[in-house]
Formats: C-alpha cells, structure tokens, sequence
C-alpha cells in the first residue's frame, strides 16, 4: 500500500542499556532559554519520571527526543540514533517505535474514538479490517474506554480524551513511551488508572518510559529513577529514595511546598 | 533611562520596522515555498491520500455550489443591466451579448468564484488546521510519521485546484443565463443576444477562465493551509490566520488574476 506501511521498527539496538541519551542540550526561543546544557539518560524497561515547575524546559524535552523540536547544540540519541541528525524517512522510522502521549490528548477532532487510536494501524501496518478493529477493542479496554468507539473526541472529558490519546500511542507496541503531563487536570482516581497503566505496561511488555510531570503523587508512584529540572537544567537525578534525600535546595524547596500544598488540600 | 531609551529607539525605529517587516515578509514566503515545494514531491511522486482528498473536493466543490450559483448569476445580471444599458444608447444592443459573455468567462466568473471560494474554503482550512496546530494535533501527526503537508496540505491544494474550475463553469452557465434574462428584459431580443455571444465568445475565452481558476484554486489552498500550520497561540491565533488567509487569498488572487490575463490575452 503506502511506504510507509512496510517500515517495521528495526530491533532497538545500543551498546549499554539505555534507550535515550541526551547530551548537553541547549535551545532557545528568541530571547528565552528552554534547555541550557541538559543530560540525561534513560535506560531500557525503566520509568524515568522528569520533573520540575512549570515552564523548565520539560515538554520542550520531549519535543527534542521525537526530533519535533531540533537542539541549537547537544545531541539526543534514541536507540542509539541520533535523532537531530536523521533524514525526514529515517525519522519517520524511528518515531515509529516511539509512542507519545500528548499533554492535551491531541486526538484528532475530525476522526472517532477508533479512527483516532486505528490512525497509526491504518498508516503503518498492513492489516485487514477486522483485525484493526479487534486491535482497537483491545486497545480501547486496556485503558477503561470500551464501547465509546462510536462517539467523537469532543464528547469525551479530559481524563477520556487522555485514555484515548495513551490507547493511540500505544496502537503499534512501541518499546519507548513519552508521557507529557498524564495526570494533568485528571480527578485523583483517573489519575490513579493512568498511574497503574504506566506501571502495568513496563512489568508486562517491558515498555521503557519517559513521564514529565509536576504532580509528585504520581512521580513517586510510577518512578524507577526520577529527574529534577529547574530553569532547562538538570538540578538532580536519582531513584526516588535518593531523590527525597537530596540536600540540593531547589530540589528540598520543589519538594516541600508541594508536600504542604498536599497537606492542605 | 526610559526617555533617553525611547528617544534612540524612536530614531531606528522606522529603519527596524522596515527592515523587521521585510524580513517577516520574505521568510514567510520562503517557508511557503518549502511546503509548496514538498506537496510538489508527493504529488510527483504519486502519494496521494485519495480518501481525505475526495473529502476535501465534497467540502470545497460540492458544498460551495449554492453561493457560487448566487454570486454567478447576480454577476451575469449585473453586467448585463450595465451594458444593456450603456450600449443601448450609442445604439450598440448587437454587442450586449458578446460583452457580457466574455466578461463572465474571462474575469467575473473565475474571480468572483475565487473570491468566494476564499472566504468559505480558505478561511475553513485555515480554521481548521489552525486548530490542530494550537491543539498539538500537527505534532500528533508527526509523531506518528505522518508528514502533516502529505496528509493535510496535499489534498486540500489538489481538490481546490480541481474544485476550482468546475465551479467556474456552473458560474459560467448561471451568469450567461442571468445576462440573457436581463438582456432580454431590457429590450434585447434573445436571437441577437445568442448570435453576439457567438461572435465574440471563443473557446479559448472560457479554456482560460479555467485554467486562471486552477491557478486561484492553488492560491486560496496554499494559504489557507500555510495560514493554519504556522497558527500560534490558541484562539486568538486561530482568528488572526483565519482573516488573514482570506485578505491574503484575496489580494494575491487579483494581483495574479492581471498577471495571467498578460500572459493569455
């Protein structure tokens, strides 16, 4: 059919263990600096949670790992490939393996429930109908959304248009997620669904992740290893033990009002 | 320190404006040459999204013939009210009919069809990929290496460009007819009316009608589309590419309408 439909995700392939390796990024925007020297790696079958206050650079991270935004200097390898350097097609590849989970679902308004989350099926493998549809059905129950098929994105709530928006990244088992923001604007118990599936997706499937949030409850949750963030750089790394003991000030100041803005509500 | 500030800048600022309006204008047009350049590639190379293009050519085409019925017809009248009128008076009724006819082929009827099919089919692509761009939904269709101009642009530019032409000729036959029927109201009788549209009117007259459509057709997609990709800004945004595809659409839409009438008259 299309090109496309033939490019299978090539078996992820790096010498160590890790998924993504970001070295030294620096971007800006006109006069604002989004990430200035940021480092990190992600290793394979963990959840790497990264956080930080609004407006440090976390999305703007995500954007550079799916080559969607490029660095002004720095390189991101993912799967051992360098994702500023690649080609339109190479890139098309890569971004097939890679599933993201946008901040607003990003479904696409025009399409239904099972348009949206069949959109990568249809464009990227070669299947028969029924087996898309099956494969929806599947998908959609994984994340609770079974039966709403039919309606458009405009008739779902936010936390449904998420669900929706993870069951489409997941559509072609992708080894590596992104998450921008899961938990956002969600009540605590759809919060705690999507929390669960994160978890569940890594303890079955092996998935690697990348969770950027600013909600701790969740970052604690789901952490194998957890990263901090302030103003586009790496303020502080670890598992999240080593994270609650971080003597670092940003990192006690982040914690703590966050802790008493728990406590209060 | 703020009047001294202002006082130098207010000495460069009309250079820097100048310049900075300049330079605006020209990457503009250099980043719509780049997506014009890549739809050119993926029509050349036979990748077409037959699905959302029959789509696009029911929504453009099919859904804009009541206004352009309307618009064409008052025109035909129009032009034949005026002409009856002057001509009749220097005893010219035998060219009414030929004047009118190649009026409507040559000019009102592809341009007045363009600049409807502006307002209602530009300003809706702008509108509507805008949305997707400020809602992360081009980003979604990147992520899942689906090229946003192949998949959006591509389709819209080929069913306007289809689109177009036909249109013209429903205005071409409402805005004849509309002529004939004031012509003749007027006092004309319809033998001469019929008998002057064939002296006057070739074939080539209402052939290049058409192909001035394509062209219009091309530029009202173009920048309806290029309008809606670059929209920033949620929507407020939105508004501003929407108004402006439709201004933008409507100069570039004359300004090439003289070009092509040096070339082909």
């Amino acid at each position: 059919m299309d090109e496309e439909t033939v490019i299978e995700p090539h078996p992820p392939s790096t010498p160590d263990d890790a998924v993504i390796v970001a070295s030294d990024l620096w971007k800006s925007f006109g006069p604002t600096v989004a990430l200035a020297g940021f480092s990190l790696e992600v290793r394979r079958g963990e959840i790497q949670v990264i956080m930080g206050p609004s407006g440090c650079g976390k999305s703007v991270l995500l954007k550079h790992l799916v080559g969607l935004v490029k660095p002004d200097r720095g390189e991101v390898l993912v799967f051992g490939q360098p994702v500023h350097a690649l080609s339109d097609h190479e890139l098309d590849a890569l971004r097939i393996q890679i599933g993201v989970v946008f901040q607003s679902a990003a479904l696409f308004d025009s399409l239904t429930v099972a348009q949206n989350v069949a959109f990568p099926l249809r464009r990227h493998r070669n299947l028969p109908k029924e087996e898309i549809a099956r494969r929806v059905r599947e998908l959609l129950s994984l994340v609770e959304m079974a039966g709403t098929e039919d309606l458009m994105p405009a008739a779902l709530s936010g936390g449904m248009r998420k669900r929706v928006g993870i069951a489409r990244a997941l559509a072609l088992n992708p080894p590596l997620i992104l998450y921008d923001e899961p938990t956002s604007g969600l009540d605590p118990l759809t919060a705690h669904t999507v929390d669960n599936l994160v978890l569940r997706l890594r303890a079955e499937l092996g998935v690697s992740s990348v969770v950027v949030t600013h909600s701790l409850d969740s970052a604690f949750r789901v952490a194998d290893r957890l990263a901090v963030m302030d103003s586009g750089r790496l303020t502080a790394s670890g598992t999240p033990q080593e994270i609650l003991a971080s003597t670092d000030p940003f990192v006690r100041r982040f914690l703590d009002t966050r802790a008493i803005e728990v406590r209060a509500s | 320190m703020r009047g001294n500030s202002r006082e130098t800048r207010g000495s460069q600022s009309l250079v820097a404006a100048l310049g900075g309006a300049v330079l605006h204008g020209l990457s503009e047009l250099g980043r719509a040459a780049l997506m014009l350049a890549a739809a050119l590639r993926w029509v050349l190379r036979g990748r077409l999204e037959i699905r959302e293009t029959v789509v696009q050519i029911n929504r453009i085409g099919i859904e804009s013939v009541p206004v352009v019925l309307i618009t064409g017809a008052f025109s035909g009248m129009v032009l034949a009210f005026q002409t009856a009128r002057q001509l009749a008076d220097f005893g010219g009724q035998g060219f009414v009919g030929g004047l009118v006819g190649l009026s409507i082929a040559r000019e009102a009827a592809p341009v007045f069809t363009a600049i409807t099919a502006a307002g209602r089919v530009g300003a809706g692509m702008a509108a509507e990929i805008g949305t997707m761009a400020v809602t992360e939904q081009i980003d979604a269709l990147r992520v899942l290496a689906t090229d946003p101009v192949r998949y959006l642009v591509v389709p819209r530019l080929v069913a306007a460009a289809l689109a177009l032409p036909i249109l013209t000729v429903f205005a071409n036959v409402v805005g004849g007819a509309g002529g004939y029927a004031v012509a003749t109201a007027a006092g004309i009788s319809g033998g001469a009316f019929m008998s002057s549209v064939q002296r006057f009117l070739w074939p080539y007259d209402i052939v290049v009608g058409l192909i001035k459509a394509v062209f219009f057709g091309l530029i009202i997609a173009s920048v309806g589309c290029y309008r809606g990709l670059h929209a920033t800004g949620g929507a407020d945004g939105v508004g501003r590419a929407t108004t402006g595809a439709v201004v933008v659409a409507i100069v570039l839409i004359l300004v090439f309408n003289y070009f092509l009438d040096l070339i082909f008259f």
